[in-house]
């Protein structure tokens, strides 16, 4: 990030925010909760430039709403998923949101950072703190558990 | 699957909410956390600074004696208080009879040896009033007693209580030595105490160079059974000890 005053930070900040509710989002399936988590990592992500302790603003960030949404989660019995009927909502965005969060926290981790984001396996691996195996482990364990999921989903539907 | 997922995703996001002024939020909290970083900086130093203090308090307290306690050994030549110090069995026979005149009395450096012990006397006014030099002999034969001047001669020595007998030696013709002294022997194993009794010299005064204790308190304290007592068992100033002992006006014949 060029320079560490604040139009530097407002402008990481303004741009960064979409993108990092929208995979908060992902990760809890509650705007309202997403909006909450992003705030606050961004506010410790500003916090922590200001006093010249973060290397890399954008695995910062990442690494800390995965954490921060992993925690939120832990804490949680359910994750609160858009109902069928809400306006603008697919049903087939539904039964993926609820697929997605019968994922392990960190599966769903992996896929939102790998397929969301667009991070590689080494970026991915930076901001969940495992190692390049770890990642694709999780990686083809989520993938192939969604599959299942969703497959379960559209037969339940269709029948 | 892969292929499909993002675009999967994608549709999910619908109906995602305004953002609104978050940018602005998100800076305010940053602000707050600045605050509170600074706050608990703070307090942290404060509290550390509050045990470095309570620590050094509690050692410096446990550590270093409480002001005005008095060692156990505290060293004897120190001013001693009145009443005169009691933990010596020598001055314990001495100093009633100086407290007594409202003086006091207290080791003289060097205070002590193997047969002897010597002590300043303070008056009431805080002034020196000489010295008061006490010795023990062992004579276990017959005691030629002096006579000043007649070296040949020997005094008819008189008798006390508890089979002690002494001779008085006071010579108070020249005020600025004046002296009381009295040999006393315990007949039964010959142990023998010089005690004298010395004013400060050099005064040109008959009444400010008087001794602290007349001739007949010299002998009263020379012939308490106590005194001799008082030395241990194998404490004498004749022999190896000789050289380190007190000079007397008149020095008790050990040799025969």
């Amino acid at each position: 990030m060029p320079g560490d005053d604040d139009d530097a930070l407002r402008e990481f900040v303004a741009s960064r925010l979409p993108h990092l509710r929208r995979s908060a989002f992902l990760m809890c399936g509650d705007w309202e909760l997403a909006t909450e988590l992003t705030r606050a990592c961004l506010a410790r992500v500003v916090a922590d430039t200001r006093r010249g302790v973060v290397a890399d603003p954008d695995v910062y960030a990442y690494a800390d709403l995965m954490e921060a949404c992993r925690r939120r989660n832990r804490r949680r019995e359910h994750v609160f998923v858009a109902s069928a009927g809400a306006e603008g909502v697919a049903a087939e965005s539904i039964l993926l949101l609820d697929a997605l969060h019968k994922l392990a926290p960190r599966c769903r981790a992996v896929l939102v950072l790998r397929y969301w984001d667009g991070f590689d396996v080494d970026a991915t691996g930076a901001m969940l703190d495992l190692d390049d195996d770890r990642v694709e482990a999780y990686e083809q364990a989520g993938l192939a558990a969604l599959e299942k999921l969703l497959a379960q989903a559209e037969a339940a539907v269709a029948g | 699957m892969t292929a499909q997922l993002s675009d999967l995703l994608q549709h999910v996001l619908a109906g995602e909410p305004a953002l609104g002024d978050e940018v602005d939020a998100v800076f305010r909290q940053a602000e707050l956390i600045r605050r509170r970083r600074t706050r608990l900086l703070l307090t942290a130093g404060a509290v550390i600074a509050g045990a470095i203090i309570l620590v050094g308090y509690l050692l410096t307290t446990t550590l270093l004696p409480a002001r005005g306690a008095t060692p156990a050994a505290t060293p004897s030549h120190s001013p001693a208080p009145m009443p005169s110090a009691m933990s010596d069995p020598v001055l314990r026979v001495i100093a009633p009879i100086i407290d007594g005149q409202g003086m006091r009395i207290v080791p003289r450096p060097p205070e002590r040896g193997l047969g002897w012990r010597q002590y300043s006397v303070l008056g009431h006014d805080g002034r020196l009033r000489g010295v008061v030099e006490v010795a023990v002999y062992a004579v276990p034969g017959r005691l030629c007693f002096p006579v000043p001047g007649e070296e040949s001669d020997c005094a008819t020595a008189e008798r006390a209580a508890d089979g002690v007998e002494f001779v008085r030696y006071d010579d108070t013709d020249d005020p600025d030595w004046q002296v009381n002294e009295t040999i006393a022997r315990r007949t039964a194993d010959g142990r023998t105490v010089a005690v004298m009794a010395a004013g400060e010299r050099g005064t040109g005064d008959a009444a400010a160079g008087r001794p602290a204790l007349t001739g007949a308190q010299v002998r009263q304290i020379a012939t308490d059974i106590r005194l001799i007592s008082a030395f241990g068992p194998h404490e004498q100033c004749n022999g190896p000890a000789e050289g380190a002992c007190p000079v007397f006006e008149v020095p008790v014949p050990t040799s025969g």
